[in-house]
């Protein structure tokens, strides 16, 4: 266990020099709710908050991982220190994965300043588990200026990203454009700037007029300026989109949004901290207490109704009798 | 929570042959763990840097180029430099015998030559973890 | 069919692709060999490309050689042309393969090692030495930077006084399989494309006998690929280059005729026998109806043959020397124009001397004293090879459709099409040998508890420091003002776009500049190909 190799103090105090071997052993520590977990978390929680979260989402072979090496290595020159979250989808038969966006990131991935971690998807009905944003904290921590998560987009994970991303950046390619499905439904509205990658394919001006059409009748806060082409591979663009990602965090600042963004994050974090706490302990526990054992039997004899098993399971535990007065 | 097992998956030195490290890397996906696949042409110290950020259990080396002693023994040596040799280094490829006696003498785990079912190196990563 | 008085020993059997075989062929109308216009030597040259095949001359027997430094490999050329072989085929070590000198960082523990480490002229020189140029043809298996390499090659035949017109070999020269299946590649693939044309067109003019590229499916295959996908991409590369030359303005009947391929032959015998006879037939449709080839030359598939190095296994190596007879065989009876046989050893490290010496003689059985080389596709009008013939053809035609929809092969590629139906089929293999449902002798069946290790070569460790002295000596002194001009040259050249390089290559060959510098020049230019797909 990395917690007898390493105590929780040692650890954090290594996160907060930003040691990179800390900052990945607190990762597993979390991404595998080991023992210490929340210990951990507590403890670093006072140090995050400081830098920019950045969601990149879009569909497979949009180009994502060679505009995040782009965008960092701009990042890197104004002596920024960038941590990237990689996150690949977990076999829904076997619960492994194959993470392979390291490969696409050679040319950041061993710099001084970069910390890149891929993580999987683990379950979580396809979505983000609520651990990348934990992961993400541990990089804030450790004094990271910019945290890019990048998902795939496909299934949930997709929507999911603007749960831990102060800026979502929606990258898609000239041929998308094609095809107006492949612009789902809820994905204008999280997405905070439009990038049209490999732009120097037919169909780039296309794309980017329809872009900018449904940004208009999706999300008012957008402007055409938040549509931004690129040949990421080229190194096309990355300039005007980092004027774009500089300008927009700026705005968001200065008016007072950024606050409530990361509010409305902070609001899904401890929600999710009870629900886990809530499902994981007390339902365990309540579902394995005898009391349990023996109302399922009443109820398998036809002898209790379920919201009396209910009421009667309250009476033996103070949260479950607390939830059930608030109502 | 069990922890799941991280392996990193990697080709080091310039040999472009990676059928076996990708049968390899999908095999351990279908045993339940989770691969980083960092591709061709991996230098040791990448490689190392990988490890690290990614925190995993095992890395697997796979080389058919025959420059297995100089990389495979290189990745060990920064693997101890960075106090991080409690990841365990497994190799695959064509390996004589020598060489292997060589490896496993400078902190190699095991080596798997051709013909090795898949189901014996997940057997050997799950064994020996802690 | 099914009668529980004639149980069969298998629920299937099956092809490489998963296909099942049937328990009996028959006869079927309109089979193509029936045809009277499809002899040998004719369109669409199924039975063969020549009217005569091995009754005329037999194939080429050209072992795959070169370790260590020039001077071992030199030696190694010498034994073998002594033995009996008729064609040099160079092995050059990974350095050497991705541009890099031996004394770059990056070559570290890899000079020397999977074949010969040359960094200039000099290297050349002494991996040719006393081997006259227009005595043997050679084969080099050289892809990014092949075109340096040929005119390695060039400049030494000039040194020689041999002249141009008679030197005959090939280079590899195909760098889509090396993004597919390979991994040796340097520059992404616009740039690419446009170094090969250039070797197109240079040797249209200079080198009439050479072959100026090896459209390989052997590595696919190597990779994992059945049969079926190692014809489909094999052909859709070839299709992708003869595009690009016509879109660099060349004439299809002008560079077509020296296209040659390169295939694998695996284990299963009558299924590669087919595969060679329907790649013709394509091959040969593809160039008149898609390309409007009007030279029967352009139409004939040629192709250099080795047999499969994944077939080899470890355990009880001798069992080897069996394997690759009968692959040998398959390419025989498919009508291949050469044959490398591989060693039965080299699951295990690099082959012996003696080890090479019965791959030689393999294929000297099958030519002397099999009888398989006295008349022509002896196995033709077999009810199976013929379906099988057929079958292959319909799809590998399918394949080809599929990538056309993509936007051809340079963009399957990039979307990483190709690469997943490989890995998808060498997974499915591995499943198939772990389940026991392929059985391959003495590694999941008949195994033997004891293990003999065999003798193997080992290359001198100090081949890497040695070269790299060589190197330092070399720049001392060579005269570097001339050097520095002609890369100048080339820079320039590269940077307009439009210029054929292969004479700014040979320029700065002939005056000692390395194969790394020459490389650098055009890294800085044309960027390095990064691999983005797993």
């Amino acid at each position: 266990m990395p917690t007898d190799k390493l105590g929780i103090d040692k650890l954090v105090s290594g996160i907060l020099a930003s040691n990179k071997r800390a900052v990945a052993k607190a990762i597993t520590i979390l991404e595998n709710d080991l023992p210490g977990a929340a210990v951990l978390l507590d403890q670093v929680f006072t140090k995050t908050g400081n830098a920019q979260l950045i969601g990149v989402t879009g569909p497979p072979g949009a180009g994502k991982s060679t505009l995040i090496e782009k965008i960092t290595n701009h990042w890197l020159q104004e002596g920024k220190k960038i941590g990237i979250i990689a996150v690949d989808p977990s076999s829904p038969f076997t619960g492994g994965a194959i993470l392979g966006d390291r490969i696409r990131m050679k040319t950041i991935s061993s710099k001084k300043n970069v910390f890149i971690r891929s993580m999987a998807t683990r379950g979580a009905l396809g979505g983000l588990s609520p651990h990348i944003r934990e992961a993400m904290q541990i990089l804030d921590a450790a004094g990271m200026d910019k945290i890019i998560v990048e998902t795939v987009g496909v299934g949930q994970s997709e929507i999911d990203i603007v749960k831990v991303a102060d800026t979502v950046i929606l990258v898609t390619v000239p041929e998308a454009g094609d095809d107006i499905q492949v612009i789902k439904s809820g994905i204008m509205e999280i997405g905070d700037v439009f990038v049209v990658n490999k732009a120097d394919r037919p169909g780039a001006n296309k794309m980017e007029i329809l872009l900018k059409s449904m940004i208009h009748s999706n999300n008012e806060n957008l402007t055409d300026k938040n549509v931004v082409k690129t040949v990421a591979s080229e190194s096309q663009g990355i300039d005007e989109l980092i004027e774009v990602l500089d300008n927009h965090y700026h705005e968001f600042q200065v008016t007072g949004k950024l606050l409530k963004r990361k509010k409305a994050l902070l609001e899904l974090m401890l929600f999710d901290i009870i629900k886990n706490h809530f499902a994981n302990k007390t339902l365990v526990k309540i579902k394995e207490s005898d009391q349990f054992k023996n109302l399922l039997n009443k109820l398998a004899k036809r002898e209790i109704e379920p919201y009396s098993a209910l009421t009667e399971l309250a009476e033996e535990n103070q949260i479950l009798a607390a939830i059930l007065e608030g109502k | 929570m069990e922890k799941k097992i991280k392996v990193l998956v990697a080709k080091p030195g310039l040999d472009g042959h990676d059928r076996g490290a990708k049968v390899v890397a999908r095999a351990l996906r279908d045993a339940g763990m989770e691969v980083v696949y960092t591709g061709l042409r991996q230098t040791p110290e990448q490689i190392v840097v990988a490890a690290i950020q990614e925190d995993v259990d095992v890395i697997g080396l796979s080389a058919l180029s025959g420059a297995h002693l100089h990389l495979f023994s290189e990745v060990v040596k920064l693997l101890k430099e960075e106090n991080a040799d409690d990841i365990i280094v497994i190799g695959g490829g064509i390996i004589p015998e020598a060489d292997q006696l060589v490896l496993k003498e400078k902190g190699v785990a095991e080596l798997f030559t051709p013909g090795t079912p898949t189901g014996e190196i997940v057997e050997f990563i799950k064994t020996n973890i802690k | 069919m099914k009668d529980s008085k004639y149980n069969e020993r298998k629920e299937e059997f099956t092809l490489s692709t998963g296909e099942i075989i049937k328990r009996l062929y028959k006869q079927k109308k309109n089979v193509e060999f029936l045809d009277e216009t499809a002899l040998p030597g004719e369109f669409p040259f199924t039975r063969g490309v020549y009217p005569t095949m091995y009754r005329g001359r037999l194939w080429t027997m050209r072992q795959y050689a070169g370790f260590g430094s020039a001077e071992e490999s030199n030696q190694r050329y010498k034994y073998l042309l002594e033995q009996g072989q008729t064609g040099l085929s160079v092995a050059f070590d990974l350095p050497t393969q991705i541009g890099y000198d031996s004394d770059h960082s990056l070559a570290r523990g890899e000079v020397g090692k999977v074949g010969v480490a040359i960094d200039s002229l000099e290297d050349m020189e002494t991996l040719f030495s006393g081997i006259p140029l227009n005595k043997v043809s050679t084969s080099m298996t050289i892809n990014a930077p092949a075109a340096i390499l040929l005119a390695m090659y060039v400049a030494l035949a000039e040194k020689q006084g041999v002249s141009l017109e008679e030197l005959s070999g090939t280079i590899q020269n195909d760098i889509l399989k090396e993004y597919i299946a390979r991994g040796t590649y340097i520059f992404p693939p616009t740039p690419s494309l446009k170094l090969i044309t250039d070797t197109f067109a240079y040797c249209s003019e200079n080198l009439p006998r050479w072959n100026t590229i090896s459209i390989s499916g052997y590595h696919i295959r190597e990779a994992g690929s059945d049969a079926v996908q190692e014809l489909a991409f094999t052909l859709a590369d070839g299709i992708a280059y003869v595009e690009a030359a016509e879109k660099a303005g060349l004439e299809v009947d002008k560079f077509a005729p020296r296209l040659s391929f390169f295939f694998n032959s695996q284990m299963n015998i009558l299924e590669e026998v087919a595969k060679f006879r329907a790649a013709r037939r394509l091959w040969a449709n593809i160039m008149k109806n898609r390309f409007n080839a009007k030279k029967k030359k352009s139409m004939m598939l040629r192709f250099h043959t080795q047999t499969a190095g994944a077939a080899l296994t470890a355990q009880q190596p001798e069992n080897n020397i069996v394997r690759v007879a009968l692959q040998a065989l398959a390419a025989v009876l498919g009508g291949t124009q050469s044959l490398h046989t591989n060693s039965y050893d080299e699951a295990l490290g690099l082959p012996t001397e003696k080890s090479v010496q019965i791959a030689l003689r393999t294929q000297q059985i099958i030519a002397h004293e099999s009888g398989v080389a006295d008349t022509i596709d002896p196995l033709g009008g077999s009810y199976y090879i013929e379906e099988l013939t057929d079958k292959i053809e319909k799809e590998v035609k399918n394949y080809i459709k599929r990538i056309d929809e993509l936007g051809g092969m340079a963009s399957a590629i990039e979307a990483g099409y190709v690469q997943q139906q490989i890995q998808d089929t060498a997974y499915q293999y591995q499943l198939d040998v772990e389940s026991g449902k392929q059985v391959v002798v003495g590694v999941n069946e008949y195994q033997s508890e004891v293990e003999r290790e065999a003798d193997l070569l080992k290359v001198d460790p100090a081949v890497e420091e040695k070269q790299s002295k060589k190197l330092k000596r070399l720049k001392e002194n060579r005269d570097n003002q001339k050097v520095t001009k002609s890369l100048q040259e080339l820079k320039a050249a590269a940077e307009s776009g439009n210029e054929n390089l292969m004479p700014y290559i040979l320029n700065a060959v002939k005056v000692y500049a390395t194969l790394g510098e020459i490389t650098d020049i055009l890294r800085d230019i044309y960027g390095e190909y990064r691999a983005s797909t797993l």
